[in-house]
């Protein structure tokens, strides 16, 4: 990116960190979702640049996600942190399963073994409701808190949405 | 016809076509009478997991029992393995 570009970049990017901090309910409503929209589009066209792992990204990143949401909100698993490195050996085992029959399966056969297992991991996140709130998903979670800003949650939503956003577009810039 | 059987949306196909889809992949590509067949123990299969587990589970079990299948035989229950000629 040339300086001016980044220059640019960063006021503008200034700019809305500090009408994401001001805005109003439904403002950052819109900004959140047009974040997260981006970035949801953004790793779309990263998997699309590799046909084979498309299907097995979106059918797995959604139910992945919520059961990290899920185990974060529970007292009794642990801390909000903690969660991490559980969502992760959590999607490790989904992908060892996976994995697992794809070295013996090939062509119309593997996809339907994808099509499978996505769909057991679907309906396995929505049955397992005491950790993903089943299929209406987990409805007023605690709010994340960082020193003295506003800790509603759609504002460190649309803060944290921009900064990938920021990051892909400095980079093919 | 198969709107008997659901409830009448735009997306009341999706699983009637995956278990379709499921059956025609056991019974072997270009295998007729093996999809017969695997249609039949995949229906017998669910009814069965339905009686003795109940209804929650069931379409979770019989979809693992679908990847167990391919698993243990990559081509179908009923299927042959592609001769690939050099």
């Amino acid at each position: 990116m040339k300086p001016a570009g980044a220059i640019v970049g960063g006021v503008l990017l200034a700019c809305i960190c500090l009408f994401i901090t001001r805005a109003n309910g439904y403002q950052l409503y819109v900004i959140a979702l047009v974040g997260l929209t981006t970035i949801v589009a953004l790793v779309s066209m990263c998997w699309s640049e590799c046909p084979a792992r498309s299907r097995l990204a979106t059918r797995h990143s959604m139910p992945s996600g919520r059961t990290w949401w899920g185990f974060s909100q529970r007292r009794s698993i642990g801390r909000w942190w903690a969660a991490l490195p559980l969502a992760a050996l959590v999607a490790g085992a989904a992908g060892l399963v996976l994995a697992l029959p794809r070295f013996r399966v090939r062509g119309p056969y593997l996809a339907m073994v994808t099509i499978a297992f996505g769909f057991v991991v679907e309906q396995g996140a929505a049955e397992w409701s005491g950790v993903t709130g089943g299929w209406n998903g987990l409805l007023a979670f605690r709010c994340r808190a960082w020193r003295d800003l506003p800790s509603r949650n759609a504002r460190w939503l649309s803060l944290s949405s921009l900064a990938p956003s920021r990051r892909f577009f400095s980079t093919r810039g | 016809m198969v709107a008997p059987l659901f409830t009448i949306s735009s997306t009341m196909g999706t699983l009637f076509g995956i278990k379709a889809f499921a059956v025609a992949i056991l019974g072997g590509i270009g295998n007729a009478w093996g999809v017969v067949l695997a249609g039949l123990i995949y229906g017998v299969a669910e009814a069965l997991i339905i009686a003795l587990a109940g209804s929650t589970y069931s379409q979770i079990t019989t979809f693992t029992l679908v990847i167990l299948a391919l698993a243990l035989r990559p081509n179908g229950l009923f299927g042959r393995a592609e001769v690939k000629k050099v």
